[in-house]
């Protein structure tokens, strides 16, 4: 009799419903439970004291990965609370796979306000209001790629870069440096004013006989006074200004002229769509950038009205590493995507221009993979995956195989996997007073082969403990043998 | 005079009170073992995770805050020992043994409703079966959450607590492993045609 004529498919949910709700253990006899009790008592009363490392680790949350998809409802249900883990997927992504996938987005929470980042223009108008005093902007990009010099330190490696969780600092507040204000103190002028200058006024009288009141001649004098100090001041200031409005100048075009090189050299070999785009707009930009100076800040033209912004540029291994922010402005491919979008008074649309015209990258379809996305640059194919978002491990053969697969992790799902089980490894050396570090072989299939722990640790006794918490990391598929990787464990 | 609440029995065993803590284990140790079998797989190991269970608690009884109730304190030092046991193990076996230990304990639980019919029981043995490598494909996380919910009869709040998750996020993991599940035995053959 085979199973099918046993089982009816429309109660087979409750009918393990069933069968789980009432699993028991194997039975034992009270008499032992008794037994097994006192002994419980004796052993935890003959027990040692315990590590205190141990005892934490114990105490501590258990470390279980977040299951694939899960972010998406995480991110629907409590917003970007922490950062994304290994297996979940960011909103980028959602929206790089929303081309090929069937399942819509669910949700895209993220307000206009905290995913909209400046455009190249803003911060180049920003670099020409701060000149070179001013290096860094806070709460907006990291200006290593963009406006510092090329003489100082090249921009750090992917690192966990909020996006802005303050709105970014507004035009008119950059006037209030004193050598920008472009506001001309008329009482200092006249405390400072030296008495040849006055005299100088009173001879040259200009203007008395249209300006001056009727009769009033004393008053006609002053006002040519300082009217000559000003025109000085003024003078001054203009050459004062005009300096740092070089240097604000500079500071762009350096800053542009790397920006725009950055992405000419991630992408210049496969000429794709978003390359175009940076490259169409790059002489506006050019143009453009000098417009603040010249202009006034309060008359600068909306942040995104050249249509080039930082979302057009190709910060993938970043966006896997930054904390849930799933409108974190990457490309719109998806018009589902775009409408699910919350309304943000035009300003999303506009800052995302340059989305690629083709199709979603899919290929690798993970956090962080860049070089799927270039590969589906390059003319991969899009192979729709089945719906559900997981994804295909390298070891299952089927569809696509090793073509949807990145070659090794990424650094943003290798980061984001191992931030998963840290809090677990450092419960391990709670109280160490020194660093231990571990060593975690990634079998293809993404899960941590082997763990080799060193330091503190290791000369401690807590190494099994370290290592079963960091062999809960899963990477995702990749279709190299083996990936290891090396994490320091700070207590 | 009412039974002595976990709370109290607690204060009392961080006061010296062997006996307090004696009755903590008794009021415990059934299910801690139980969860513990059905994360372990194993009577063995599941004795051993109960035992250092509440070693564990008890010296840790210091650390015991009162934020959250004592036996979710007792769960999460459970699941975090079955988990540790887990993943020390060899690589994951890939068929569930006729002999598992899991198997009999279930047939037993139905034997009285299925009565002594040889084939009914024969087919309730290969479902259990079935059920149990469905269990045993899903990941650590789906597995822990099903036991804890739907094996234990833990409310999603309860086991929110000992995972340290949203409430939403147990509920979309049962759901997702009892999908799993369901996805599993319509592949092993069963709930196929109605009978």
């Amino acid at each position: 009799m085979s199973p099918q004529d046993k089982t009816d498919k429309t109660d087979l949910g409750s009918k393990v419903d069933t069968l789980l709700g009432s699993w028991p253990a194997p039975h034992v006899d009270d008499a032992a439970w008794e037994e097994r009790a006192a002994s419980i008592v004796a052993a935890a009363q003959a027990a040692p004291p315990a590590d205190d490392a141990a005892l934490s680790a114990l105490l501590a949350p258990p470390s279980l990965p977040p299951e694939a998809g899960e972010a998406e409802r995480l991110v629907a249900s409590e917003g970007p609370a922490r950062p994304l883990l290994s297996g979940e997927r960011t909103m980028s992504q959602q929206d790089s796979n929303s081309g090929s996938s069937a399942k819509p987005p669910e949700s895209m929470p993220m307000s206009a306000a905290a995913s909209k980042r400046p455009s190249l223009k803003e911060l180049a108008a920003r670099a020409s209001q701060a000149g070179a005093s001013r290096p860094s902007i806070p709460g907006s990009i990291p200006p290593a790629s963009i406006s510092k010099p090329p003489s100082e330190a090249p921009p750090p490696p992917v690192s966990r870069t909020p996006l802005p969780s303050a709105p970014p600092p507004r035009l008119s507040e950059t006037g209030k440096g004193k050598e920008d204000s472009g506001v001309v103190d008329l009482n200092v002028i006249n405390k400072t004013a030296t008495a040849e200058q006055i005299a100088a006024a009173e001879k040259a009288k200009p203007a008395t006989h249209d300006l001056a009141f009727e009769g009033d001649e004393k008053v006609a004098a002053a006002s040519a006074g300082n009217v000559k100090s000003i025109a000085e001041a003024r003078e001054k200031k203009a050459e004062k200004k005009g300096g740092g409005a070089t240097w604000g100048i500079l500071v762009a075009v350096v800053g542009i002229a790397a920006g725009v090189a950055i992405v000419m050299r991630g992408q210049s070999p496969k000429q794709n769509t978003t390359t175009a785009n940076v490259g169409q707009e790059k002489p506006q930009v050019a143009v453009e950038a000098p417009k603040p100076v010249e202009q006034k800040i309060a008359e600068a033209p909306p942040p995104a009205s050249t249509g080039l912004s930082l979302d057009a540029l190709p910060t993938e291994p970043a966006e896997a590493q930054k904390p849930a922010q799933p409108t974190g402005g990457g490309p719109a491919t998806d018009s589902k995507v775009a409408a699910a979008t919350p309304p943000a008074g035009g300003a999303e649309a506009q800052q995302a221009p340059a989305a690629p015209a083709g199709p979603a990258p899919t290929i690798g379809a993970k956090p962080g993979d860049l070089a799927g996305a270039m590969a589906q640059a390059v003319g991969g194919s899009t192979e729709k995956n089945d719906g559900t978002g997981e994804m295909v491990p390298a070891a299952g053969g089927n569809k696509g195989g090793n073509q949807t697969i990145p070659e090794q992790p990424s650094q943003g799902s290798v980061a984001s996997a191992i931030g998963a089980v840290m809090p677990g490894a450092k419960a391990c050396v709670a109280g160490a007073d020194d660093v231990s570090r571990a060593q975690l072989t990634f079998s293809s299939s993404g899960t941590v082969t082997n763990v080799s722990v060193t330091g503190w640790a290791a000369s401690n006794g807590q190494s099994g403990c370290v290592k079963a918490a960091l062999k809960g990391a899963n990477v995702g598929p990749f279709s190299k043998p083996s990936f290891t990787v090396g994490a320091t464990i700070r207590p | 005079m009412g039974k002595p609440t976990d709370r109290e029995l607690v204060e009392q065993a961080r006061a010296g009170n062997a006996q307090a803590f004696g009755t903590l284990v008794q009021r415990y140790q059934r299910r801690i073992f139980r969860l513990a079998f059905h994360l372990v797989r194993t009577g063995a190991e599941a004795e051993d995770v109960t035992q250092e269970t509440f070693v564990r608690a008890y010296q840790a009884l210091d650390r015991f805050d009162g934020r959250s109730e004592p036996f979710t304190w007792l769960y999460r030092i459970a699941v975090n020992l079955s988990l540790n046991t887990i993943r020390a193990r060899k690589p994951k076996r890939d068929a569930v043994p006729a002999d598992d230990p899991r198997i009999e304990p279930l047939l037993a639980e139905h034997r009285s409703s299925h009565g002594s019919d040889p084939a009914r029981i024969a087919q309730e043995r290969q479902l259990t079966k079935a059920l149990c490598e469905g269990i045993d494909k899903l990941s650590d996380t789906l597995r822990t959450t099903l036991v804890l919910v739907c094996i234990d009869g833990m409310g999603h709040e309860e086991a929110a607590r000992v995972l340290d998750c949203p409430e939403g996020t147990v509920a979309w993991r049962v759901h997702e492993a009892r999908r799993k599940l369901r996805e599993h035995l319509e592949k092993q053959g069963f709930g196929g045609d109605a009978a």
